[in-house]
């Protein structure tokens, strides 16, 4: 079986991060991904990560800036489906290269540009570097989270108890104020996620219009992804139940050493069972017989549960030490209660469990010998992907790829290969004839409808996102979920949905539910193995009778003997070496579950996006199929800048400093004069030498042309290196943050201030606005609801927000009328409790 | 994003000849006899205490009899911007910025209109938005170079409040305020009359220019001063920014709008040198109280106000000293007769040797790329 993006014919101009990761995405699925390569090469080659994410491609060097360069990428992309680039904004037609360009020659053609900035008149022109758009944004600052919430922060208010700190003994990440610098590059992360939805919508909608389009992200949408629930501006944020604790700076978030030395992460928290254990003689003969929804000794998520947490932590912390961490995670899974070891990259990538899953794979590596690291994050039941190649060496492709575009440029009227569509399936679809005047469509999966019975974020956020892309999104949710709707994360994951509550123990109810499947286009769900079939909503039992449904079924892990724990975005960050790179445990350091930690919305975006893929699949076989993904897989791809060798040996990706400013002296946090923060990054030569000439006082004019510096520039640097870092926090002591930036801007030096309030302006920002980077929308409750917005943008088919979060059981009426209720059946439904019928006024 | 070789410099301060029919082109023409007499009975109101017939007429009341040769501005040396057409052509001002190796230029209109608009009967706010559309025409030609400030009239604060939104709404990227309120019978600008004002431009984030050009306190000066070029009287203009200072700092305007940024264009750096030294002394040594302000007048100097200066040999020096190597910025002053045009970069070059390499980009560059964020 091919995978689902066989046939696509990639070219990937890529560089970085989120690029290539995209692509990755792209060849792992069955495209065939081809990297041009400039001459004077790749500034980021010797990152870890180009071993990971640049398998299975292939590697051309061509010089676009030459004629004939020019003319064999535009015979290559004559023929191609996908341009992939990361050129800063201009760039592509200073080349010659631009969507206009292309689109002239090959109409199907998909452009994919992921920017920094986008075309935000106040920051395009800025570098594009991923920490420096954490700086830029103020993510920095997001990372253990903001005192009393980013909420109430962006509100300009304390948050609930502002009389309480966090409780001694809670340490995140560097025991220090300030910003801190992760290991994940969040924004690239996030920009990679919507990159991947964005180019899999675009093949969706090619399939209708037989256009294709220009797709757009930015670093800047990557990071507004990865914080997407934190940063919210509403008008009641006293709203009941809207105010949660966990991504609260001073809050307990279960982090705990044991008495190895070693740390777990437990969540969701149950102390009654943590201090329990801790008084048995072994924890794991400790279980526990209620589910967290019905442990009387939860801790709420409310502001109560904020200061139940306070008072507990030093016993949690305290029972903790008392046993050894595999004791822990062995009394957990027992008992079923989310434990998980905090690990390295390098003892996630030796879980055998995982290798069996097939999310680490092992490749042999035409450099480096044989190697494991992520594998295919996407599962599609009909069209399965995998990882076939390692990573090419550079250029190695290069005559290959030139005879192709010579017999291209011979042979302009005959294509080489069967062209686009059809692919070697080939039944079933109309496409491939090119662009059909008339045919239009509003937005990428306008006319799609979903069902989306997801919980937590994991699930529903998958939905959201959908939504965004003109899907009609049926939030089904069960009769009590109203506790959750109105919370900061109920909003922030179901805009643009319409809401059914049911209950499915119901007869009624359950008819209603089958009702709404035979409609529907999607079926998502993120339950534990074994619910699904036992409600009989499993693949095999819809798939038989709705063969052109898309079922979508995510989990916490990979499958294996963690299977059924409960699978969160803290466990995933935990076991894939996420938290353990963030809070620089290799320094010494606790871990740290950063406040963008994609674990939940990654595994929706990756679930969006295997979704999307598997309609566009449809739309030329006529054939449904199921799809997944899990937390895991997303917590993988965030740390895939890692790989480790087959006898275990790490390579060395780099990692954080114990004060967490940064990866390098040319690549860090400093403080300034004015206490504000700047980022470095220094990446080239050139760059490090300006800096040092800048920043430690040495006379060298920063306007003396690089030939006449040559040995002696070197020099400096070697001589410097021994007090370097200090010399440097002393030169940047000496100027205020803003002067620093103006300055090393003058003198081409790659810096950023980090803007703490920038979550605060962007709300207010006229372009964020217009371009719909911030969503205006209303919610019962908090009124005006206000979070980021459009993630990804199309030229054709321009994504959409198409209302404000929907509330349990809002749209039951409507829903169960269009699908050929009587009022008088409704009102008895809701009667009989089979259904909830809560309408709400909207303004 | 690559390291640039060529020094980036961004002019400070640099000018603009708008035409009158410019700025009635965007005014409609029931105005345009409104428009008229304001300016008429400004330029009588004004009189023009640099002629030579105000000398003579002061020499006359004084008995002091004829003066051996005629004194009066404007009989100075030609310079070379003088009457290039840069002065008033957007794409020839461009040309000659290439030519000159300037990046971007802080451009200010030779004419200060909020001394005549408020004057014109009917239709004042309507010839305000007109003169700064005919500014905006301008900058139009590329406006992250034309760097042009939009004059807000001061005598109403809801309606340059309203100038204020609507220029940030267009893009602007600079104010000019008049330098001495008091010249226009109104208020100095610690008065909480102004308060609105300045929360709007704060909230807006724009800069505050205030170019030194001429004060009609110093009339009788003018007259006086038997010098060719009025040598006696000119430094003293710019000297006399010290009393706007004084109530922008003292008066306690930056202690409640800590995030205003005020640029004095023009004023000379070395007296202000002197004046911070003493204004910081009044409070540390000699016992004087500033009730409007908690901290020293250098504090918020350090902070809220920037200085343009003009080929000043000691321009490092006096940073140094006192003024924040954050706080000043070079200008070529196109196209008047100080211009650095056409050998900026051969002035700069000259004034910067042995400089350390970010005092140098702040100055001719960082500075005021942060001000105006350009």
């Amino acid at each position: 079986m091919a995978g689902v993006f066989d046939g696509l014919q990639v070219l990937d101009l890529s560089w970085g991060i989120a690029g290539p990761m995209t692509t990755m995405m792209l060849v792992d699925n069955g495209a065939r991904v081809t990297r041009i390569e400039r001459p004077e090469g790749d500034p980021f080659a010797d990152q870890t990560g180009y071993r990971v994410w640049h398998r299975g491609k292939r590697s051309a060097t061509i010089d676009l800036r030459s004629p004939q360069g020019h003319t064999a990428f535009l015979a290559l992309a004559s023929r191609a489906d996908i341009v992939v680039e990361t050129f800063s904004p201009g760039t592509t037609d200073e080349l010659g290269i631009d969507h206009a360009t292309l689109c002239a020659i090959n109409p199907r053609l998909i452009t994919c540009s992921i920017s920094g900035y986008g075309r935000h008149p106040d920051h395009a022109d800025r570098p594009g570097y991923d920490a420096l758009v954490a700086a830029r944004t103020g993510l920095l600052y997001d990372q253990k989270g903001r005192r009393g919430t980013a909420f109430e922060y962006i509100v300009g208010r304390d948050g609930p108890h502002p009389e309480y700190d966090a409780p001694d003994g809670l340490v995140r990440g560097a025991d220090r104020p300030g910003p801190v610098f992760p290991r994940t590059p969040w924004p690239s992360i996030g920009a990679n996620y919507v990159a991947s939805l964005g180019i899999a919508a675009a093949l969706c909608a090619r399939e209708v219009t037989g256009r294709g389009q220009h797709v757009e992200t930015s670093l800047l949408q990557g990071a507004l992804a990865a914080i997407s629930l934190n940063w919210q501006r509403v008008e009641n944020p006293d709203a009941t139940l809207y105010w949660m604790w966990p991504i609260d700076s001073r809050s307990i978030e279960g982090i705990y050493e044991c008495a190895d030395g070693r740390w777990v992460h437990h969540w969701t928290v149950r102390p009654k069972w943590v201090l329990g254990a801790a008084e048995a003689e072994r924890p794991q003969d400790v279980v526990l017989d209620t589910a967290y929804r019905d442990d009387p000794d939860r801790i709420s998520m409310e502001a109560d549960g904020f200061l139940t947490g306070i008072f507990l932590h030093p016993l949690l912390a305290e029972a903790f030490k008392k046993f050894p961490s595999s004791d822990w995670v062995e009394a957990g899974a027992l008992a079923g209660i989310g434990v998980a070891l905090v690990r390295s990259p390098a003892e996630a990538l030796a879980d055998e469990s995982f290798l069996a899953d097939g999310c680490v794979v092992e490749v042999d590596d035409p450099e480096v010998g044989r190697i494991r690291h992520v594998g295919s994050v996407l599962e599609f039941s009909s069209t399965p992907g995998g990882v076939t190649a390692p990573s090419p060496r550079s250029g190695a492709h290069t005559a290959e790829v030139l005879a192709e575009a010579a017999a291209i440029i011979a042979s302009p009227a005959a294509p080489t290969r069967p062209t686009t569509t059809t692919g070697e399936a080939g039944e079933g679809s109309e496409g491939g004839t090119g662009p059909r005047p008339g045919v239009s469509l509003a937005h990428p999966l306008a006319g799609v409808r979903v069902l989306d019975l997801g919980l937590g974020v994991a699930g529903p956020f998958a939905g959201r996102v959908l939504a965004d892309l003109g899907a009609d999104v049926i939030k089904v949710m069960a009769m009590h979920d109203g506790y959750w709707s109105g919370t900061h994360m109920g909003l922030g994951t179901n805009r643009g949905k319409r809401s059914i509550a049911v209950n499915l123990k119901h007869p009624l109810g359950r008819a209603a539910l089958d009702r709404l499947i035979e409609q529907a286009d999607v079926f998502t769900v993120n339950w534990r193995p074994g619910a699904a079939a036992r409600l009989r909503l499993d693949f095999d039992t819809l798939h038989a009778r709705f063969p052109r449904l898309v079922y979508c079924n995510t989990r916490g892990y990979e499958k294996g003997p963690r299977s059924d724990l409960p699978g969160t975005d803290q466990t995933a960050a935990a076991l894939t070496g996420t938290e353990w790179e963030d809070g620089a445990c290799d320094a010494g350091n606790p871990p740290l579950w950063s406040r963008s930690n994609m674990g939940d919305t990654g595994n929706a975006l990756l679930a969006a996006t295997a979704i999307t893929a598997a309609l566009y699949h449809r739309e030329r076989t006529g054939e449904g199929q199921a799809v997944s993904t899990s937390i895991v897989n997303a917590g993988l791809l965030h740390t895939s800048y890692a790989w480790i060798a087959s006898d275990g040996t790490s390579a060395d990706w780099g990692h954080v400093d114990g004060d967490q400013h940064g990866l390098s002296p040319y690549y860090r946090l400093y403080q300034c004069e004015d206490d504000a923060w700047l980022f470095v990054a220094a990446l080239t030569p050139e760059h490090r030498l300006r800096l040092l000439h800048a920043v430690t006082g040495h006379a060298v004019s920063a306007v003396e042309p690089p030939n006449t510096r040559g040995d002696a520039g070197a020099a400096l640097e070697a001589a410097l290196e021994a007090n370097l870092e200090a010399d440097l926090e002393a030169g940047f002591r000496s100027r205020p943050a803003a002067a620093w930036q103006s300055a090393l801007d003058a003198l081409g030096v790659p810096a950023e201030v980090v803007d703490e309030s920038f979550c605060r302006t962007i709300f207010d920002d006229p372009h964020a606005r217009a371009e719909r980077l911030v969503s205006e929308t209303w919610a019962s409750g908090v009124g005006r609801f206000e979070d980021p917005g459009l993630l990804v943008g199309f030229s054709d088919t321009p994504s959409v927000i198409q209302g404000g979060p929907c509330m349990c059981g809002e749209h039951t009426r409507q829903l169960l009328r269009e699908h050929g209720y009587t009022d008088t059946e409704i009102d008895d439904m809701a009667a009989e409790h089979a259904v909830l019928d809560a309408p709400i006024e909207r303004p | 994003m690559g390291a640039s070789t060529k020094e980036r410099l961004i002019s400070a301060d640099d000018h603009v000849d708008l035409s009158h029919a410019a700025v009635k082109a965007h005014l409609a023409t029931k105005f345009h006899g409104d428009y008229d007499d304001a300016i008429a009975a400004f330029v009588s109101s004004a009189g023009n205490v640099l002629s030579i017939e105000a000398n003579q007429l002061w020499r006359a009341q004084q008995n002091l009899g004829p003066s051996e040769r005629p004194v009066g501005m404007g009989t100075g040396r030609r310079h070379a911007a003088n009457g290039r057409a840069g002065h008033t052509d957007a794409k020839e001002r461009l040309a000659d910025m290439d030519a000159d190796g300037v990046e971007a230029s802080a451009t200010y209109c030779e004419v200060s209109a909020f001394r005549y608009l408020y004057l014109v009967k009917n239709g004042w706010k309507e010839a305000t938005r007109a003169f700064n559309s005919s500014l905006a025409d301008f900058a139009s030609a590329a406006p992250s170079r034309l760097v042009v400030s939009y004059q807000i009239p001061i005598h109403d604060i809801d309606a340059a409040v309203a100038e204020v939104r609507w220029a940030a709404s267009t893009g602007c990227k600079s104010l000019q305020l008049p330098v001495f309120p008091a010249e226009l019978g109104l208020p100095d600008y610690w008065d909480t009359r102004y308060d609105p004002l300045w929360a709007a431009i704060q909230d807006v984030d724009l800069p505050v220019c205030c170019h030194i050009g001429m004060n009609t306190a110093l009339d009788d000066l003018a007259r006086r001063d038997p010098t060719p070029q009025k040598g006696i009287f000119v430094p003293l203009v710019a000297m006399s920014a010290a009393e706007p200072l004084g109530m922008w700092i003292m008066g306690g305007v930056f202690e409640r709008f800590p995030d205003l940024r005020v640029v004095f264009v023009e004023p000379g750096l070395g007296w202000v040198s002197w004046w911070l030294y003493i204004a910081d002394d009044f409070v540390l040594r000699q016992g004087y109280d500033f009730p409007a302000i908690t901290k020293l007048p250098s504090h918020y100097f350090r902070k809220n106000v920037f200085l343009t200066f003009v080929d000043e040999p000691d321009a490092l020096y006096h940073a140094h000293s006192r003024l924040g190597v954050e706080n000043i910025m070079w200008s070529s002053d196109y196209p008047h007769p100080v211009s650095s045009w056409p050998n900026s970069q051969k002035v700069v070059d000259e004034m910067f040797v042995g400089a350390d390499p970010v005092e140098r980009a702040l100055v001719v560059s960082g500075n005021a790329a942060r001000v105006w964020r350009l």
